[in-house]
């Protein structure tokens, strides 16, 4: 599994609280980061309600 | 260089300037976007549930105009507050149902219930409180305006409106010896210079939570406590990394736009770390440090001194913008002894607390205290005695042990001489219920407000009042003009900046059409 921040991401840094484990704000680029190429499986129920709880739809699971 | 040609630019895309964007499309007018951020949203993405819209009937627009000119006491542009008003009536129309966004629960109002509500009971805080009120429903764990705005901007995109992101305007162009503004000078990511050419120029840049030192030299930030301020604090709740840095503001003022008043919009809070659960998302509570910190008990400044009468807790307004003005280092100190402690986890008072957390119980303050003060916060702490608690807080332990008498005495007799609190509030602080505790709470907020002066057409004004040619401006650093300079009102400003951008939109439309 993958997950995609789609362009649009406004950067509110929900998915960083509730997920620091798969996300962190990139203070260089004014973006978020995904921790992760390949989501290790112990993580993928915790990408799924990540996505579930982006504010604007912009994480993308990729399988 | 890159040469950009359009009829309206607008600087800024959070509510104001997509409000803008929206008018101005509708309108036919060709019109480009300049962000400086990588995505539209502004502070509005990370704050609003809610919005308030003042009804367009002579009753409702009559009861909120009086409630936002004695508001303002008479510093706003009244001219201006009667055509926000107007605006604020287009926003269930524009964001349910042009945007799609649904609205839950409506609370109607009475026009002759504006500006009666104390704090957020239901919402909305008084300075504020001028309609009807939408809560509304966000995706996920985000609140709707962060929805609201991306689909505005897919909408405006398809109707041709242009978006430059990570395009920072940097100048206004302005023709010599006060004449019209004719463009700006824009900076990409690459640093390529970009020259904008235009009919008008909207300026809806936002504050400047994003810049501390800007902040300090303009006195809108006096604290030693300021580092507090920065990202991840949480006691300005803009987002992270928000590119917020009063760009507008700067390049306003240099072609000779009126400075007016800027304050932060008036949010106290108890800072980070351990009080939300992350550095990004302020209604992401990590503990129940905010419903605490809003009961109606003593507060203090660093003197040791009352400064408010205790039954304003839950006004954001009033608490925040008393500290800014009255307190030393824009700070106070909520204070209260084990009694009490034992008294909230029977439950908070009623009314002082967010409607969504009516009836509420606070457990365990004092773990919950020690779970923060474990992730290295400094701004709480409970102690067996008072002298403990102001050496560690840094509060006058000689003016506080004069404030406590007084006040115990006033419970005992069930009389404030100094404030008249309502004696059911005025919880006596003793050493001898075992445990004092204590919050340093901040004078924070949802981004800074003011600092540009605009008209009835949301045209700039200069220093003599008088509009400047082809430049217009709205959102948060307009606010002076609408709830007074400088501006003191509560929590986001979506019911300010939306409309004031609606009219800026319609203002520089009707100007490049030749219509004023």
């Amino acid at each position: 599994m993958k997950l995609e921040l789609a362009d649009y991401c406004i950067r509110c840094g929900i998915c960083e609280d509730l997920y620091p484990d798969l996300f962190r704000r990139n203070y260089q680029e004014h973006c978020m980061d995904v921790l992760y190429d390949e989501i290790p499986e112990q993580l993928q129920d915790r990408a799924r309600q990540a996505a579930a709880d982006c504010a604007v739809a912009a994480i993308r699971i990729v399988d | 260089m890159e040469v950009i040609k359009t009829d309206v630019a607008v600087m800024g895309s959070g509510v104001a300037g997509m409000g803008a964007a929206y008018k101005l499309a509708n309108a036919g007018v060709k019109v480009a976007v300049f962000e400086k951020y990588p995505a539209q949203g502004g502070a509005v993405s990370n704050c609003p549930m809610s919005f308030c819209s003042t009804p367009d009937t002579p009753e409702a627009q009559k009861s909120a105009y009086e409630v936002w000119a004695k508001f303002s006491n008479y510093t706003a542009n009244l001219a201006l507050i009667s055509k926000a008003l107007k605006y604020s009536s287009e926003l269930p129309d524009l964001i349910l149902n042009k945007l799609k966004i649904k609205a839950p629960v409506v609370i109607h109002r009475e026009p002759s219930e504006y500006g009666t509500q104390r704090g957020y009971t239901m919402g909305h805080a008084n300075g504020l409180d001028v309609g009807d009120i939408y809560f509304l429903e966000g995706r996920g764990q985000g609140h709707a305006f962060a929805l609201a705005l991306l689909r505005l901007r897919f909408l405006l995109e398809k109707q041709g409106v242009q978006f430059y992101f990570s395009t920072p305007i940097k100048k206004i162009i302005r023709e010599p010896n006060g004449g019209k503004v004719t463009g700006a000078i824009a900076y990409q990511k690459d640093g390529t210079q970009v020259r904008i050419e235009c009919k008008a120029l909207i300026v809806a840049a936002g504050g400047m939570t994003n810049n501390i030192p800007l902040m300090k030299e303009l006195g809108v930030l006096r604290t030693k406590y300021e580092d507090a301020y920065k990202d991840g604090g949480q006691v300005l709740i803009t987002f992270p990394d928000s590119c917020q840095d009063g760009d507008g503001h700067l390049a306003v003022w240099e072609i000779g736009g009126k400075r007016g008043g800027i304050a932060i919009s008036a949010d106290p809070q108890v800072p980070n770390p351990g009080v939300r659960v992350g550095p990004n998302t302020p209604w992401l509570a990590a503990n129940q440090t905010k419903i605490i910190t809003e009961q109606p008990y003593l507060r203090v400044n660093e003197l040791g001194r009352r400064f408010i009468n205790e039954e304003m807790a839950n006004n954001h307004t009033a608490i925040s913008t008393s500290i800014i003005r009255n307190n030393p280092n824009m700070a106070c100190y909520m204070i209260f002894d084990e009694d009490t402690a034992r008294h909230m986890s029977q439950g908070v008072e009623d009314g002082y607390v967010y409607f969504i957390f009516q009836g509420v119980k606070v457990e365990n303050i004092r773990g919950q205290m020690d779970e923060a003060i474990a992730k290295g916060n400094r701004h709480m702490c409970h102690f067996d005695t008072i002298h403990e608690v102001c050496e560690y807080m840094g509060i006058d332990e000689d003016g506080l042990r004069d404030t406590i008498a007084k006040y115990n005495h006033a419970a005992e007799i069930g009389y404030d001489e100094q404030f008249k609190t309502n004696p059911k509030y005025i919880r006596p602080v003793r050493e001898e219920s075992g445990h004092i505790y204590c919050y340093r709470i901040l004078a924070g907020g949802y981004d800074t407000m003011g600092g540009v002066l605009i008209d009835e057409n949301a045209n700039v004004l200069d220093e003599d009042n008088r509009p400047i040619e082809g430049l217009y401006a709205a959102g948060d650093m307009v606010t002076g003009s609408i709830y007074g300079d400088p501006p003191a009102n509560a929590g986001g400003n979506v019911h300010g900046s939306m409309p004031t951008g609606l009219l800026a939109g319609d203002s520089a439309a009707a100007y490049v059409k030749g219509a004023i």
